[in-house]
This record gives structure tokens, C-alpha cells and sequence, in this order.
């Protein structure tokens, strides 16, 4: 080796390297194969390498909308639109109809014809003064046209009242009057002034009905407007008191011998609060009704029940309990229902029979009050006779209650 | 057959797979004479001819810089071969423990990279060894360049040039007694 490096272990300049790999080639074919296939590998794999991170992206992609997106954007969007616009008429033609049908309260008046046939009068006081009074000697004025007056004034006046029967026995002139009375009134009414002692003499009669406390209890109706509803309410109650009315037939318990005192208020309002506050909203001339008895000597009630629980005789009248010092006038009808005892009607002149084939009238509403109309059938004559029943509202049990009945 | 720089452009613009074996058929030899030259005492045969191969490589991959800039390849790959075999050679001498420490006594210093004296009187002896080598005659000139330059064997010598490992050993014997003894008549003593 030392020889070796006798010869070239000296730097050679790049000419005499130039002329060595000239003059004397070195490598093989073997050799150049070996050497050339390396760098063709490197060079592939180079490449490789290169061409994953030298891609280049030209030019740019080209959206395009399908054609039938548009047509349903647009449809979308003529359907919403039109929907708004639609749905605000519609709104504001109900908003216009909802203000159109605000309730008025229906304001009626009859024309005074006979006082003894008519006893409704709804003119004001001027033109009840222009009348004959000598003519009209029995009427009253029912005030009709103030609803809401009389609805703060917490009074309810009836447009029914009763004509007094001129056949009735003097002793029970009192408790057959009837004079148009509010709730209040009713409430109101002191025990001496409202409570009454009826004696009776001879056996009673009293009928148990098949009439559910419902059915004759009426519908509370909330909303007083309503005519509908007023009229349903109406045909109710009335078809409890033909049913009432109309029980003569039932086997009823009799209590024998006994005395019954009935020492519950009454329905009829005999006070003079009463008749003072008839005096105040108009409903009485007082020219022609000095005082509350002479306007009950006027008229007579043809139903004085009502419905109102406060108005019950009470459990001491239970049916087959014979209860001492409890008197009943003969001269009414007493009925038990729903182990109560109720004061029937009077003595009637006529036998009326119900037409059911035409709903109740319903006409001056107020807030309190309401007068339904309904047609019978005199069957002693044939005859149409219309009876107008006032039914005022009982906020105080939530329901309406019978007032009173007119046979016009 | 001598391949012009022009040739192999134009072969390496049709046909790049065509054009990278001619050019490498053409400059395997010189780029192998550098880089043995750089790397003969300190790397083997495989490492010599990893360090060609990567030659090559950088060549190729730079070719469509330096092919748009109408420059001698020769030239090119030459810088390209000395400076590889210089990084192979700082890389396997560091493995090998050769490196000299700053701090070390013996470190030498740092040389100017040009003596311009002595790159000429290198220059003009190996030109001289080199003439006196071919005056040797074949075989003896080729079994004293691929014997003492390319560190071939002479099994590897006898093969190349169809000659038995023993008779490559004699006349390499012989023809460098020739080669000392003309160097001496000139006055250049090796």
C-alpha cells in the first residue's frame, strides 16, 4: 500500500483527473448498470415526492343552479307573500266583523192598551203623563230602556208584572201579589217584613215531582248577551214551571191534620224597600200605587216560586214530616221537590196548555234581567193566550231564576 | 463515440429516460475519476459508487435550471461530483475519527485554500507521472492506474483486462520499477 500511495495520494488537479477518466475508463458495463439504476430509483422516487406536493390547481369550478330551484324559490316565495297578504285581510276583516257585532242590548216598548189585559208599559214618564190616566187606571211602567242604569243601580225591574185576580179571597191578597223585585231585594228583605206565617185548616196536598233539581234549576248562562243562550235559558225554565205547574195528578203524601208554619222568607216581596225602589227607577206611577199594598191588591201572581235557595221553605217541610206551627194557605198549591216544600201557583182562571212547537221571545235584556215570551192554548176557550215570564239573574247562586208569570 | 452538449440537451428535451442514460454514459467515468479521487483512502467501493449515483441525481434534478443556461455539462457536473465527494468525505471521516480537535496541539493551522506554488509544482508533476505512465505501454499503464488510482485488486485488474491475478501482480511489479526509474532520470523523486 505504501507504494499506492507513492503514485496519486497527492491532490490531482481537475485536468489530470479529467485525463485519467479519459485515458483509462474505469467502470464496467456491470458497474454503470448498478450506478444507473440507483439514480434512476432515487430520481423516481424524487419525483414521486414532488409530484404529491406539486400538484397545481387552475382555473375555478363553475356553479350551476338547477333551473327547477328557481321556480320553487319563487313559488315559496309567492306563497308566503300571498298567505301574509291573505291571512291580514282575513284578520282584519274578522277584527272588523267582531266590532261590528257588539252586542246592543234589545230595547223594546209596548204600547199601553188595557190595563187590565196590558200591564206592561215601557214609556218614559213624559208620555205616560200625556195618557189618559183616568183610562189606564192599573199600570206601571217598566223601565226598559236603561239597562245598564239599572245594572248599577244593582236592581233588577221587571217588565212582567201580575194583575191581580179579582176573584181572590181578601185574607191572601198579600201573598198573591207579585211586584217585580230584584235579587237584592230579595236578599235584602228583613224576616219581618218578608216572612209570613200561613195557617191552614185542612189536610195539605203535596207532590213529589219526577223533575230533577237540575231541570228546574236553570243554566247558568254567563254571558247575558247571548240571545241564543238567553232563549235556551228561557225555554228551560219555562218547561220547569209547566212542569210544576201542571202536576195535579201525583199521588202525593198527605199530612193530616197538621199545621204546618212555614216561617222561611217568602218569595213575595211585601217590603216597603221594595216598593220605594220600584218608585225610584220608574217603575211605578205613584199617583196610581200609593203604597205597596195597594199595588199588590193589583196584581196577582201566577207563579210566585222561585228558584232561588234562599226562597226554599226549607227542611222543616219535608214531604210526609208533619212539622208543627207550619200553616199553609189553602189557597195556594204546595209541592215538594227535592224534599222542599214550594208554594205552587195560585188559583188559576184558565187551563193553559204550552205550544211547543215555537221557541220563547226573548226581549228586553239587560244586564240583570230578561222577558221571554211563549204562547199557550187556552183550553177552556181555545184560545192564544202569551205568557211573559221575567227571569233575573242570581249572581249570588250563579244561575237565572223565574221571577214572575203574566198571562197577557 | 464523443456526445456533444448539445446532443444531449436536444436528447434530454425528447426524450428525458433516453436522455439522462446518454448523459450518464457519457460523464460515469470522469464524475467516478473525481470522486475516487476524493474519497480513495478512507471509503469503500459501494460508498464511491453512492456518492456517483447522488452526483447524478442533484445533475438531473437540476437540469432544467442549468439546461435553459447554455453552460458546459461537463464543467457543471464536475463542480457538482467534487462537491459531493467533499460532503461524503467530511461525513465518513467524522465516523472514522478523523476529525481534529481546535483545541489540540497538533492542529495545524488552517491553510489558505490556494498555494498557488505548490497547486503549479503539483500540477507539473503529475503531469509528468501521468506522461511517464503512458509511456509505460498497455497493459503496464492501465494496471498502474486502476491499481493506484481507482484501488482496484488485481483479480478485479486481471478480469478487466483478461489477465490472471498473478500475472497483473508482475508486470505490475515491473512496470513500477520503470515508472521510479524514469521519474528518476527526470529528476522527480516519488
Amino acid at each position: 500500500m505504501s507504494e499506492k500511495t507513492d503514485f496519486f495520494d497527492e491532490i490531482i488537479d481537475e485536468k489530470t483527473v479529467e485525463k485519467i477518466s479519459e485515458d483509462f475508463p474505469v467502470l464496467s458495463d456491470e458497474e454503470k448498470e448498478r450506478i444507473f439504476s440507483a439514480v434512476e430509483r432515487k430520481l423516481n422516487i424524487d419525483n414521486a415526492v414532488n409530484t404529491d406536493h406539486s400538484e397545481e390547481v387552475s382555473g375555478v369550478e363553475e356553479y350551476i343552479r338547477p333551473r327547477w330551484l328557481n321556480f320553487i324559490s319563487v313559488a315559496a316565495s309567492a306563497a308566503v307573500l300571498f298567505g301574509g297578504i291573505g291571512g291580514s285581510l282575513c284578520l282584519m276583516h274578522n277584527m272588523k266583523n267582531g266590532i261590528s257585532e257588539d252586542p246592543t242590548p234589545e230595547v223594546t216598548s209596548e204600547s199601553v192598551s188595557s190595563p187590565a189585559e196590558t200591564p206592561f208599559v215601557s214609556v218614559n214618564a213624559d208620555n205616560a203623563a200625556e195618557k189618559d190616566i183616568n183610562s189606564v187606571p192599573k199600570t206601571i211602567k217598566a223601565v226598559n230602556d236603561k239597562p245598564a242604569e239599572k245594572a248599577e243601580g244593582n236592581a233588577f225591574i221587571s217588565p212582567a208584572v201580575a194583575v191581580v185576580s179579582s176573584d181572590n179571597d181578601e185574607t191572601s191578597a198579600e201573598e198573591q201579589a207579585t211586584v217585580p223585585v230584584s235579587v237584592s231585594d230579595i236578599n235584602e228583605a228583613e224576616p219581618d217584613e218578608s216572612a209570613e206565617i200561613i195557617q191552614i185548616d185542612e189536610p195539605i196536598t203535596t207532590a213529589v215531582t219526577a223533575v230533577s233539581r237540575e231541570s228546574i234549576q236553570t243554566t247558568a248562562v254567563m254571558s247575558t248577551y247571548d240571545y241564543e243562550k238567553l232563549v235556551d235559558t228561557a225555554e228551560k225554565i219555562i218547561d220547569d214551571y209547566d212542569s210544576i205547574r201542571n202536576i195535579t195528578d201525583l199521588n202525593l203524601p198527605v199530612i193530616e191534620g197538621s199545621n204546618i208554619t212555614v216561617i222561611r222568607e217568602m218569595m213575595t216581596p211585601s217590603g216597603d224597600g221594595v216598593y220605594n225602589r220600584m218608585l225610584e227607577y220608574g217603575q211605578v206611577d205613584p199617583d196610581i200605587y200609593s203604597d205597596m199594598q195597594s199595588l199588590k191588591e193589583s196584581f196577582y201572581a201566577v207563579m210566585c216560586s222561585s228558584v232561588i235557595e234562599n226562597e226554599f221553605f226549607g227542611d222543616v217541610s219535608y214531604s210526609g214530616f208533619s212539622s208543627e206551627n207550619i200553616v199553609v194557605d189553602h189557597e195556594y198549591s204546595y209541592i215538594t221537590y227535592d224534599g222542599k216544600l214550594y208554594r205552587l201557583l195560585g188559583k188559576e182562571e184558565h187551563e193553559l196548555e204550552p205550544l211547543h212547537d215555537k221557541r220563547v221571545v226573548v226581549y228586553n235584556v239587560s244586564e240583570f234581567a230578561f222577558t221571554a215570551e211563549k204562547n199557550y192554548v187556552d183550553l177552556t176557550d181555545g184560545s192564544i193566550v202569551k205568557v211573559k215570564f221575567g227571569i233575573v239573574r242570581d249572581y249570588k247562586a250563579n244561575k237565572w231564576s223565574l221571577l214572575n208569570v203574566l198571562k197577557d | 463515440m464523443q456526445v456533444t452538449d448539445k446532443e444531449l440537451r436536444a436528447k434530454m428535451k425528447k426524450s428525458p429516460a433516453e436522455g439522462r442514460r446518454a448523459f450518464f454514459d457519457e460523464y460515469c467515468n470522469y464524475v467516478y475519476a473525481i470522486v475516487i479521487n476524493k474519497l480513495r483512502s478512507c471509503c469503500s467501493r459501494e460508498d464511491v459508487e453512492e456518492c456517483v449515483s447522488d452526483v447524478f441525481l442533484d445533475f438531473f434534478r437540476s437540469f432544467d435550471t442549468i439546461g435553459k443556461r447554455n453552460e458546459e455539462l461537463k464543467g457543471f457536473i464536475g463542480v457538482i461530483a467534487k462537491r459531493r465527494a467533499i460532503d461524503m468525505y467530511r461525513r465518513l471521516s467524522k465516523g472514522m475519527g478523523k476529525t481534529v480537535s481546535i483545541d489540540d496541539d497538533d492542529f495545524e493551522e488552517i491553510a489558505s485554500s490556494e498555494n498557488v506554488a505548490r497547486e503549479a509544482e503539483k500540477t507539473a508533476r503529475n503531469e509528468l507521472l501521468l506522461k511517464k505512465v503512458h509511456e509505460l505501454g498497455e497493459p503496464d499503464s492501465t494496471i498502474i492506474i486502476q491499481q493506484y488510482y481507482y484501488n482496484r485488486t488485481t483479480l478485479e485488474i486481471g478480469k478487466a483486462i483478461s489477465m490472471t491475478a498473478a500475472a497483473v501482480q508482475k508486470r505490475s511489479v515491473r512496470a513500477r520499477k520503470r515508472l521510479r526509474s524514469m521519474l528518476t532520470e527526470i529528476g522527480v523523486s516519488i
